[in-house]
């Protein structure tokens, strides 16, 4: 038998699959294809991670 | 009182009106898929398949780069070669290896981009030569683009560097900036490198970042005079003081954070 916390998750997992309902999913690449008249080009852009670090002595101005 | 099954059957209605509801927002508002996480994003992130696909038919003008506030370009090739313009005769400023001196890929801040005469598109990228703030084109077939989520900017005169995400404010943190007579140079940078020196306790701190500009006085300077920002092993003297050769001081903790978070290619603007 349905009881009101049942219910209300349902509810909820309805609402988010159907909707979004303001939900982020991210983006982790986005690919981009643009044809003109004389070529098309496509452009997958991924986001930047944090850069790596490399074990070095450094030489900035300090 | 309410009956169980009145209840129930209450329960059951606003479940169906929550998921028309759903139904509604999802038809009427595009689901937003901006890139907002600040969290630092694992390997296997780097290898997952595009997420959404975008198709036009446009003019010759379109432009490619859609979706983030700023892009990075990471060189593919064993050398690059940058060219005065965007065209494949155009003279080469200057060529340039995968890896710069210290290992690092070899990575530009995108400024601009443009397609040639038989449809070809090229990035105008920021450079990290001398002078400051010169530019240059390269191909995009030549680059593997990255957008950037973050940006920072200095405020010489206030001893501050603001981190933004968009145009949201992370965190403002303290600095240390150059002595009048070795002086941090204003300009438009970007990050180039990150290096962890094998000595902790020196100057340097804990992390540098290693900038594509110079110093304008230090130029017989190891590698030029490059620009940094690093941290300190001397807090007490280092923060909110003309004190350094042109680097940009922080505590170790602040520079621990940005080491965590900012890809290379991160814009750098520093106003004097």
């Amino acid at each position: 038998m349905l009881n009101r916390k049942r219910v209300g998750a349902i509810a909820l997992a309805a609402g988010v699959a159907f909707g979004g309902v303001g939900l982020s999913h991210g983006a982790p690449a986005t690919t981009t294809t643009t044809t003109t008249a004389k070529t098309t080009t496509t452009t997958t852009v991924r986001r930047a991670v944090a850069a790596a670090a490399v074990v070095r002595t450094p030489r900035q101005t300090g | 009182m309410t009956s169980p099954i009145r209840r129930v059957a209450r329960l059951a209605g606003l479940a169906v009106a929550l998921v028309l509801v759903g139904i509604g927002v999802r038809i009427l508002l595009p689901v937003q898929r901006a890139p907002t996480s600040p969290e630092r994003s694992t390997s296997s992130e780097r290898l997952s398949s595009p997420a959404y696909t975008v198709s036009t038919t446009t003019p010759d003008t379109a432009r490619t780069l859609v979706g983030y506030s700023g892009y990075a370009a990471t060189v593919k090739p064993a050398s690059i070669e940058v060219r005065d313009a965007p065209a494949p005769g155009a003279p080469v400023r200057v060529v340039l290896p995968d890896h710069n001196e210290n290992g690092a890929p070899q990575t530009f801040f995108i400024k601009d981009e443009q397609r040639d005469a038989s449809g070809e598109v090229w990035y105008r990228v920021l450079l990290p030569i001398r002078p400051n703030g010169t530019t240059g084109w390269v191909r995009a077939a030549d680059v593997e683009v990255s957008g950037l989520p973050y940006r920072l900017v200095v405020y010489l005169a206030q001893f501050r560097l603001d981190v933004f995400q968009g145009p949201h404010l992370l965190r403002s943190i303290g600095l240390g900036v150059g002595t009048d007579q070795t002086p941090t140079p204003g300009g438009e940078y970007y990050i180039k490198e990150l290096l962890r020196p094998p000595d902790p306790n020196t100057v340097y701190g804990h992390y540098v970042f290693g900038l594509s500009g110079f110093s304008n006085v230090l130029v017989n300077w190891p590698d030029g005079g490059v620009l940094g920002i690093h941290g300190t092993n001397d807090p007490a003297h280092a923060i909110a003081r003309k004190v350094s050769h042109g680097c940009l001081r922080m505590r170790n903790e602040d520079i621990e954070y940005l080491a965590g978070l900012l890809p290379l290619g991160t814009p750098v603007e520093v106003e004097t």
